[in-house]
């Protein structure tokens, strides 16, 4: 971003878009002759810096094409004072003298200086060097981080004079392939309101708008700061469009459109995400606004709980027609999914609009908690559709914890009945894992260990607590380990057969365990101490 | 019938009412009524009027405060009284104009007393936010939080640079029940008066020297806090409280070869615009010529020889000698040098070895510059118009204008730091060394008359363009 002073723009009817600076031989040029002028800087003081580069500006070049990409070179220096001594202490002490002798002359001057020095124990040219070495023209350039070439100049200016358009935009709307979690992030952390559509005419990806709760009284580019810095999150997706509308203070208040994609961008902006807006560095001097600290602390809280069931922050979107919501929190666990919105202030209407949205997903289990001072009645279920929770300051683990173990197990014992009343399970195939069926009847893993307890198929066994394998296969393998000795080899032959990862429960269902002669793998033997069993699992005389 | 629930959202109230309050819009994004926190005050007053429903009201946050916060040592000054009283009267509610060092803060002191909830003190320069912290922590005796300057902590009394105001209004805007903003003329700017819009304080005090702006944003005042409810001139307190001040005004030639470089350059500007038929004759005119300058080669040319030969008035190697004269014949009284730019500061600061403060000079240093200043260890600074407004520099007995702009409010501000009520202090002296001759003369006339007809360029108040056709340097321009 740049001081908007240094944006050159055109504008044509209602249109207003920055002057790009091509990628073309000419640009190229100016952006090597400018950064070399940084380059052979290293060392030198900054003013000779900002002179060589004014007159770069006076050959005839755009100055302000100059300056912004000065600007951006100058990001990638680091300047110091070199002097003796500490400037500021410096200062002091010949500051004090000078007005204690009342000095004015040339002869007073030198006098002081001489003084001073002596008693600072270094000659009076270097103190007089020092005294204004900490000064903007004065200071040193240390050190210099070239870009990787002079048409990655080009590229950030192009991002950074797009950026300083979107400074005065009033809103936005965009649509944007990816990335969504982290736009989204930004879009909450920033402060702006957004609403989501379907997109366009292909009915592909997301049509967002965004402003701010001021936009609704009055035109204010207030939110543009916190739009051009969502920009690069926009840009990473693969493709993307953007519609803003910029106010032109300087042009007596008039609004202009601003138009532009991935497509017509290419090859000219950069997309790096972070790198483009210099970061953390920013956030921390523009502020960073809203985090949502209720969020946090329950996301933290959560956590720390234990329950077996994993927190995702803004998840992907849940479509529902033409209509997309984000949701604060999704909770999961073996494919069981239950989501949390949380709702600071809302009107019946506003919740119901919400939920109505969910109803038209199916299959989606949502939880809302919803600030209690806000409460505009309290609604237990609102359609059946959600559980609604209400909290004062802090959003409740007790209750949602609850209820997850209450969907858990409702969900496993929905999930066993319909297995149980439904087409037996019937295995294909030599091996066979529980998650593979899991899958296929899509129920959660849980619930099918449960009810495969007393399940004993025809001509399987069941190895471990995961696998099935054929009766055909187990004898194979059983054949194959006659007179092997090492473990690691039987492992080999195991996975070699087709059984991966749970070599040692083959192992143990053929009758087989392990010796340990020390601690080294390589010399763990195996023996046979008893028959295969029929069902693949080992008396408990052992 | 339902209740009405309020509730504070990013600098607006969210309302849930059957009937509809005033100043509230239907915000079709949350299905909610909206209103600007500015008028959180008149909603509560209407629907209490209205006796409809049962309110909920969960719009403040306000910080913890003590029971009671009193005035240790202040007592007021017969005028400070009947200015807090005019407040008072007006609802609490309204613009106190009093000259610089007419002792603004005491009355904004004795408001928080009076209300005695929290309040939140803008101001406009980390300077001044230093000097309110250290007034209000001792004539209170309570700990004050800061916003600004890196500093982020909110107490029940809370000392915000307007800057840090503007951009977190957002998180603040429901902490405070008394808003006080110092140099109050810089809340109107299209920005800054966000800051009123986004807060919902009820009570709300503005205080400055200056009331009226140029360009005629004062007159949104009203809207924000309130109208005018007490103003004295400088004339009506000169003598008995503040210091009487002497204006001199000194003409100095260019030397010679000044003078040619001067005629030189300004010659270069006036052919350019005769050749092409530009007259100047308005600020608009001016404005229009400066952005064509931005895409014409040639006529920034002449932009620029115009620039160079005002460089030469203004800074003249003719002044700096007269200043060692000022310097050599006052040795017992205490000097401020103004001056507009950089690079005159450093080559005043060099020639006689004297203390300097830029916009670059650190808090830390700044700080123990004006302190030694006030002990007497320095007897003289320049600076470069960062210490315009209401900074306590006593006794400063002579100031020098090297350079100025012609806007009148700053010729005020300027004036009225040297007006500052102390013992024994004779009258204090402004001096203004003049170019003849040039452009800056009648630069120089306009600000003693103190015409609101505009200066070349809008003097922007704070950081910025120069307010005499400078800009040179790209600085990003202010808020405003």
């Amino acid at each position: 971003m740049l001081p908007s002073n240094l944006l050159r723009a055109r504008t044509s009817r209602d249109r207003i878009r920055p002057l790009y600076v091509a990628v073309d031989a000419a640009s190229l040029a100016l952006a090597e002759k400018t950064e070399g002028i940084f380059r052979d800087g290293v060392g030198r003081r900054k003013g000779e810096l900002l002179e060589r580069l004014k007159e770069v500006e006076d050959e005839g070049n755009d100055f302000k094409l100059v300056r912004g990409l000065s600007a951006l070179l100058e990001r990638r220096c680091t300047f110091e004072a070199e002097s003796a001594l500490n400037p500021v202490e410096a200062r002091r002490a010949v500051f004090k003298e000078a007005s204690r002798a009342r000095a004015s002359s040339p002869e007073e001057r030198s006098a002081v200086l001489l003084k001073v020095s002596t008693e600072l124990g270094v000659s009076p040219d270097a103190l007089e060097s020092t005294l204004f070495s900490d000064i903007e023209d004065e200071l040193i350039l240390k050190d210099f981080r070239p870009f990787r070439g002079p048409d990655t100049i080009l590229k950030y200016y192009n991002l950074a004079v797009t950026q300083t358009l979107l400074f005065k935009s009033l809103r936005v709307e965009f649509s944007a392939s990816g990335n969504w979690k982290n736009i989204f992030r930004d879009i909450k952390r920033f402060g702006l309101i957004y609403s989501v559509e379907r997109g366009g005419d292909e009915g592909e990806g997301y049509k967002v708008s965004l402003d701010g709760p001021l936009s609704l009284f009055k035109m204010t580019e207030r939110y543009g700061t916190s739009i051009a810095r969502l920009l690069p999150q926009i840009m990473a997706a693969d493709s993307w469009t953007i519609k803003a509308e910029i106010l032109a203070r300087r042009r007596g208040g008039k609004v202009y459109r601003f138009e532009t994609d991935s497509e017509e961008m290419m090859g000219i902006i950069t997309n790096v995400a972070r790198g483009a807006t210099g970061g953390d560095d920013q956030q921390r001097q523009v502020g960073l606004l809203y985090d949502s600290t209720t969020e946090e602390k329950f996301a933290k809280s959560f956590l720390s709980y234990g329950t077996g069931w994993g927190l995702k922050r803004e998840p992907e979107p849940l479509i529902a027609g033409t209509h997309v919501l984000i949701p604060d929190f999704l909770f999961e666990k073996d494919g069981m999914k239950v989501y949390l919105e949380v709702v600071g202030f809302w009107t019946p209407q506003y919740l119901e609009r919400k939920l109505a949205k969910l109803g038209s997903i199916a299959g989606v289990d949502m939880i809302v908690a919803a600030e209690e001072s806000l409460a505009c009645s309290k609604l237990e279920r609102l359609r059946g559709k959600a559980l609604v929770i209400y909290y004062k300051r802090e959003v409740p683990l007790k209750p949602i914890i609850d209820h997850l173990r209450e969907r858990e197990a409702s969900i496993v014992i929905k999930q066993v009945e319909k297995l149980k009343g439904g087409e037996a399970i019937a295995l294909k195939g030599d091996v066979v894992s529980i998650e593979e069926i899991a899958n296929q009847k899509g129920v959660a893993v849980a619930s099918l260990k449960m009810a495969l307890q007393d399940f004993k198929p025809e001509g399987y066994v069941k190895v471990g607590d995961r696998l099935f394998v054929s009766r055909a296969k187990l004898d194979e393998i059983d054949e194959k380990l006659r007179g092997v000795e090492r473990l690691v080899d039987a492992l080999e032959i195991i996975e070699a057969a087709g059984v991966k990862d749970d070599g040692s429960k083959v192992l143990e269902a053929l009758g087989y365990t392990s010796i340990w002669d020390g601690i080294e793998m390589d010399k763990v033997r195996i023996a046979k101490k008893r028959a295969a069993t029929e069902t693949g699992t080992v008396p408990p005389s052992e | 019938m339902q209740p009405t629930y309020l509730s504070y959202d990013r600098g607006t109230i969210l309302i849930k009412s059957d009937a509809k309050v005033p100043y509230s819009a239907w915000d079709d994004r949350v299905k909610a009524f909206r209103a600007q926190g500015l008028y959180y005050r008149e909603i509560v007053e209407f629907l209490k009027k209205s006796e409809l429903s049962a309110v909920k009201d969960a719009v403040e946050d306000l910080p913890p405060h003590p029971a009671s916060m009193k005035c240790r040592t202040v007592a007021l000054r017969g005028y400070q009284k009947r200015a807090l009283g005019a407040w008072d009267k007006a609802g609490r509610r309204g613009v106190v104009v009093l000259p610089t060092g007419a002792g603004k803060t005491v009355i904004a002191m004795k408001a928080i007393e009076l209300v005695n909830r929290p309040a939140v003190i803008i101001v406009p320069t980390l300077d001044l936010l230093e000097q309110w912290r250290k007034r209000v922590q001792e004539e209170l005796g309570i700990d004050v939080g800061v916003y600004g300057g890196g500093e982020s902590t909110v107490k029940a009394v809370t000392i915000c640079t307007y800057d840090s105001a503007y951009i977190r209004a957002g998180e603040l805007g429901n902490k405070f029940s008394l808003l006080v903003f110092d140099e109050v003329h810089h809340l109107p700017g299209e920005s800054f008066r966000q800051i009123a819009e986004m807060f919902t304080a009820p009570y709300r005090m503005g205080l400055t020297a200056t009331y009226e702006r140029e360009d005629m944003l004062h007159l949104e005042l009203p809207r924000l806090i309130g109208g005018v409810v007490y103003r004295l001139k400088p004339e009506d307190l000169a003598g008995k409280y503040l210091a009487d001040f002497r204006l001199e005004r000194v003409n100095i030639d260019l030397t010679e070869k000044e003078k040619e470089e001067y005629q030189r350059n300004y010659n270069a500007f006036t052919n350019y615009l005769e050749q092409n038929r530009i007259w100047l004759n308005s600020p608009v005119a001016f404005q229009r010529f400066i952005m064509m300058s931005s895409r014409n080669p040639e006529a920034r040319k002449a932009l620029l020889a115009r620039n160079r030969a005002l460089s030469i008035a203004f800074n003249s190697e003719a002044k700096v000698d007269r200043l060692e004269e000022i310097l050599r014949a006052n040795p017992d009284d205490r000097i401020l040098i103004f001056t507009q730019h950089n690079d005159l500061v450093f080559r005043i600061s060099r020639r006689f070895l004297l203390p300097f403060i830029t916009h670059a000079t650190s808090k830390e240093e700044r700080y123990d510059l004006l302190k030694c200043f006030r002990e007497g260890s320095y007897r003289a600074i320049v600076t470069s118009k960062v210490l315009d407004e209401g900074i306590d520099v006593p006794e400063a007995s002579i100031g020098v204008i090297m350079s100025g702009t012609g806007s009148s409010r700053e010729f005020v501000q300027r004036l009225g730091r040297l007006l500052r009520k102390s013992e024994g202090k004779g009258q204090a002296r402004l001096i203004e060394l003049v170019s003849n001759e040039t452009s800056e003369t009648r630069t120089s006339s306009r600000r003693k008359s103190g015409r609101k007809d505009g200066s070349e360029k809008k003097d922007t108040a704070g950081k910025g363009d120069g307010g005499d056709g400078y800009d040179e340097d790209g600085e990003e321009v202010a808020a405003e």
